[in-house]
């Protein structure tokens, strides 16, 4: 079975070898990448199960920027995002934006364990169960 | 029927080009601006049908004085204005008083149904109807 394809973006790079080694073993393929202008073309091209995107709230954040580019692009609008911050005043007013254009977001500091059940729910969430007639 | 001029006014490359290839594909024909530098002559020379502003945190106050140059002047002041922020304070906090001066508000980060819906709400309201309708000198009661 082919192995379902995780782009992690973040700039703290010994975090970012953590989370490829975790997703490694649960059994993902995962491919680590500092922000960079070229992502955008690089998840339109991939099409990831699921991107992991560490999100700073300066508006020329790579990260934001990139945030925007694949909400606009239609080739990438269905990509799902968990996005990542350690800025509360961040969380606190984008995250209803962002849960309305389902997307998910992750509070920064966060367990390794906590990191990897959101991304199972994300990329194989349970089938929900039929319901019987009474 | 030619379809309507839109000037964009961001400086992210990328997402001004990928704007420009998104709406030219919906028909519309785009022109691409950098920043505010040289826009009100831009915009006076070209005389779009609607104008997509970015107003970024940084350079906020860039953005605002721009949006305010292009409401004071007679030749820019009945062109629709969409402005886009990621500031959603700025949004929520500003977007009434925009509205009626007839300017429209979109919230960072929105996808293309959300923008395509905003330009045609604009590019059919023109600026001079919405000052009709919210007027912002209230009625005196006789």
């Amino acid at each position: 079975m082919t192995k379902r394809l995780i782009i992690v973006v973040n700039d703290d790079l010994p975090l970012l070898d953590l989370i490829r080694d975790l997703l490694t073993s649960a059994g993902y393929r995962a491919v680590i990448h500092s922000p960079a202008p070229g992502l955008h073309a690089l998840i339109r091209r991939d099409r990831p199960a699921l991107v992991i995107l560490n999100v700073e709230f300066t508006d020329a954040q790579p990260g934001w920027r990139l945030l925007e580019r694949m909400v606009l692009d239609p080739a990438t609008r269905g990509v799902p995002v968990l996005i990542c911050s350690a800025e509360r005043t961040f969380l606190r007013e984008k995250t209803p934006r962002l849960l309305k254009l389902n997307y998910e977001v992750l509070e920064k500091p966060f367990a390794l364990a906590e990191l990897l059940e959101r991304v199972r729910a994300m990329i194989d969430p349970a089938p929900v169960p039929a319901i019987l007639p009474t | 029927m030619s379809h309507p001029l839109i000037i964009v006014i961001d400086d992210d490359i990328t997402l001004r080009e990928l704007m420009q290839e998104l709406l030219t594909d919906e028909g519309y024909r785009v022109v691409p601006w950098d920043g505010v530098r040289g826009a009100v002559a831009l915009i006076e020379r070209l005389q779009p049908g609607l104008v997509i502003l970015d107003i970024r945190l940084p350079r906020l106050e860039d953005g605002r004085a721009l949006l305010e140059r292009l409401l004071a002047r007679p030749a820019t002041r009945a062109i629709p204005i969409l402005v886009c922020s990621a500031d959603g304070r700025f949004i929520y906090e500003q977007a009434a008083q925009l509205r009626q001066r007839g300017v429209a508000t979109i919230e960072k980060p929105f996808d293309l149904s959300e923008l395509l819906e905003q330009i045609t709400a604009q590019i059919a309201a023109p600026r001079a109807d919405i000052y009709i309708t919210t007027s912002p000198f209230p009625e005196r009661s006789s």
